[in-house]
């Protein structure tokens, strides 16, 4: 099946201009030559830690943020430098979900008001229409209709992150950017959502990009993972080879980091020690070999290509003979 | 073992603490109890608006008013031997405890770092607060403990500015100005919940190093991830509503535990176990929201929640009550529930 969505060799550098009178400063680069396919239905999980540029790779993607260089095709189109205008209409196809619902809600807006917006802005629908269809998101994302009246501050995490994912859904998007959708929430909310999350994805068969840095989360809901550290991708498969065969020294560490809920599992040593290094000053060759416990000479003087394993399994690490 | 070999170093009872409000009394903590040994770890594991913080503030006296602590002691065996109640003493025999018997850390270095002073400075300051130690000697001491806490270059690093350090880094320095004085009880609060996941793993190491190197320490680590709870504790007590709704031993919280909440909590989160031959199984969620705090159920705080409810639960606050030694559940049910 051909890809949905596509990015080619996509970079985002901020800063770095040249300023009067002064050195420039060096250029942030917040994703390096990212490239990567989601399929029709497909739902990806984007991984990595504060600062390896997951959050930049969705909104580049959506062009909230322009891309530095490369590449980003929706259905076989470049949509890298189409205008505004022309981009809205990709816009009803591609919508986001973001971390926090209590700062992506207007307040001043009713539930009907946020979802009838969307309508109005795509011209979809007539009145009475739109009244029925909002009836029937909310229901879909397990609210009610008496609520549509109600304004943001009235509801409670949860059902703000229900309001957001149907304000998404209003426009019967293909493709959905999941930034964070529930590390905002709390901890007994958070499956609510995430069932509600699989089963629209499921039923609708929304492709979707799904940034997290919950491990357990990722490998619940994605069918594939991208492991990103440092605006680079380390390693991308299908979420049980990436789980169950991790590759890249980096995805090992983090796997290893995550503390599990049984007070009985073996602890593991920590791997991983110091702190990513800056983006503005990242280490040559492999980005990671400063903090790699297998790093060889040879780490330091070329970026390492995204070697191709086997079942669409692919590492960018230059050792095959790790254990 | 007798009371006198094993004898506690702090036990708060019937602890309540409250925010008085224009839509009226927010009840923060209620009927809390919490017994702390020597060397031990306790978890308070709880959602937003469970009081676990608030909680340690009340321990620590340092509720802003109008709140404040309604009802209950907080004993505490002071390095003298003396036994004080901390929520009756007064704010500057309080000081004298804080930083110095009891410290703290918090989720956020950054708020509670100086940002115009070194690290260094900041840490030979707390050390000069509390131990008689001349400005050389201070700065020394504070090289060693920046070193202790696994900061590298601790003698250059020392005289780094808090924004030149990354996250992990600051929590560090909070650990290493909590340590300065060789606290009896070092209460936590979400100290890693701000930080990556390997940095966490690196903080939770230095937490669990230090603690088995300064045996006599105990620590009260607050958190809302059960991962961090495994990891990290020997009693876990688990807070809803500004409740304990159960209690005990680590291994049988997580093996057998004895509340509603507690059960719904571990069976929510997602595993490896969450798929079979790749196909999802819905998580099993619990269904509803988090209460408000001003306008609690007026029996069990989880009943709304609970699919084990009964029409009795919303009569009264359950009591808590005792399984077996060190072992207690908030549900009138727990005989029959398992």
């Amino acid at each position: 099946m051909s890809a949905l969505v596509e990015v080619i060799d996509l970079s985002k550098h901020f800063g770095g201009q040249k300023r009067l009178f002064q050195a420039p400063r060096p250029a942030i680069r917040a994703v390096d030559a990212v490239s990567f396919a989601i399929k029709p239905g497909e739902v990806v999980g984007l991984v990595g830690e504060s600062g390896s540029g997951k959050t930049t790779v969705g909104r580049t993607l959506l062009r909230l943020t322009e891309p530095t260089s490369g590449t980003i095709r929706y259905a076989g189109t470049d949509i890298t430098h189409i205008s505004k205008s022309d981009m809205r209409a990709y816009r009803r196809k591609m919508q986001i979900v973001f971390q926090d619902p209590y700062a992506s809600l207007n307040p001043r807006l009713t539930v009907e008001d946020i979802l009838g917006e969307a309508f109005a802005i795509h011209g979809l629908g007539t009145g009475a229409e739109r009244r029925n269809k909002i009836v029937a998101l909310l229901e879909r994302v397990g609210l009610n209709a008496a609520q549509a009246s109600r304004y943001p501050h009235e509801f409670s995490g949860g059902q703000r992150q229900r309001i957001v994912i149907a304000r998404a859904l209003a426009v019967e998007p293909e493709f959905i950017v999941a930034d964070e959708p529930v590390s905002a929430l709390d901890v007994s909310i958070q499956a609510q959502i995430i069932n509600l999350m699989a089963s629209l994805q499921r039923d609708l068969g929304l492709a979707m990009l799904f940034i997290s840095h919950d491990l357990s989360v990722v490998e619940y809901i994605c069918d594939r993972v991208i492991v990103m550290y440092l605006g680079r991708v380390m390693e991308e498969g299908p979420v049980e080879e990436i789980f169950a065969r991790p590759q890249h020294p980096y995805t090992r560490a983090l796997l290893s980091a995550a503390p599990v809920p049984d007070p009985r599992a073996k602890r593991r040593p920590v791997v991983l020690t110091g702190d990513i290094p800056s983006p503005a000053n990242p280490p040559s060759g492999c980005v990671f070999r400063t903090r790699c416990g297998f790093a060889l000479p040879a780490c330091a003087e070329a970026r390492p290509p995204l070697r191709a394993l086997d079942n669409a399994h692919r590492v960018a690490c230059i050792r095959t003979d790790l254990p | 073992m007798g009371p006198e070999a094993d004898p506690f170093l702090l036990s708060v009872t019937g602890l309540a603490t409250h925010f008085p409000t224009e839509g009226g009394v927010v009840r923060a903590v209620d009927d809390l109890n919490l017994t702390l040994k020597r060397g031990e770890t306790v978890a308070i594991v709880g959602e937003s608006g469970s009081g676990k913080s608030v909680t340690c503030l009340s321990i620590l006296g340092l509720i802003d008013p109008p709140g404040h602590v309604a009802s209950g002691k907080a004993l505490f065996r002071r390095k003298s031997g003396d036994v004080v109640d901390l929520c009756a003493l007064s704010e500057r025999d309080l000081r004298a405890i804080r930083g110095d018997e009891i410290a703290m850390i918090f989720q956020e270095p950054m708020t509670s770092l100086n940002p115009l002073y070194t690290v260094g400075d900041q840490i030979a300051e707390a050390i000069e607060e509390h131990r008689r130690f001349k400005r050389r000697e201070a700065w020394q001491e504070a090289v060693k403990l920046l070193t202790r806490v696994g900061i590298a270059d601790a003698e250059v690093r020392a005289n780094d500015y808090p924004h030149q350090m990354s996250g992990g880094m600051r929590q560090r320095v909070m650990i290493a100005i909590a340590l300065s004085c060789q606290p009896s009880i070092l209460v936590a609060d979400e100290p890693t919940t701000a930080l990556d996941v390997t940095i966490q793993a690196q903080i939770l190491d230095l937490l669990r190093t230090l603690k088995a190197s300064d045996a006599g320490m105990s620590i009260i680590f607050v958190t809302h991830n059960m991962g961090v709870v495994a990891e990290m504790a020997d009693q876990v007590m688990v807070m809803y509503g500004g409740r304990v709704v159960e209690s005990g031993p680590v291994d049988d919280i997580f093996q057998t535990p004895r509340h509603p909440y507690t059960r719904g909590l571990l069976a929510s989160i997602a595993h490896a176990g969450s798929r079979s031959r790749g196909e999802r199984q819905p998580l099993a969620a619990i269904p509803g929201n988090v209460p408000s705090p001003l306008d609690l159920p007026p029996g069990c705080t989880f009943e709304p929640r609970c699919g084990d409810a009964r029409p009795e639960c919303r009569l009264a606050v359950p009591p808590l009550e005792t399984i077996s030694a060190g072992r207690q559940t908030r549900c009138i049910r727990w005989r029959e529930l398992t």
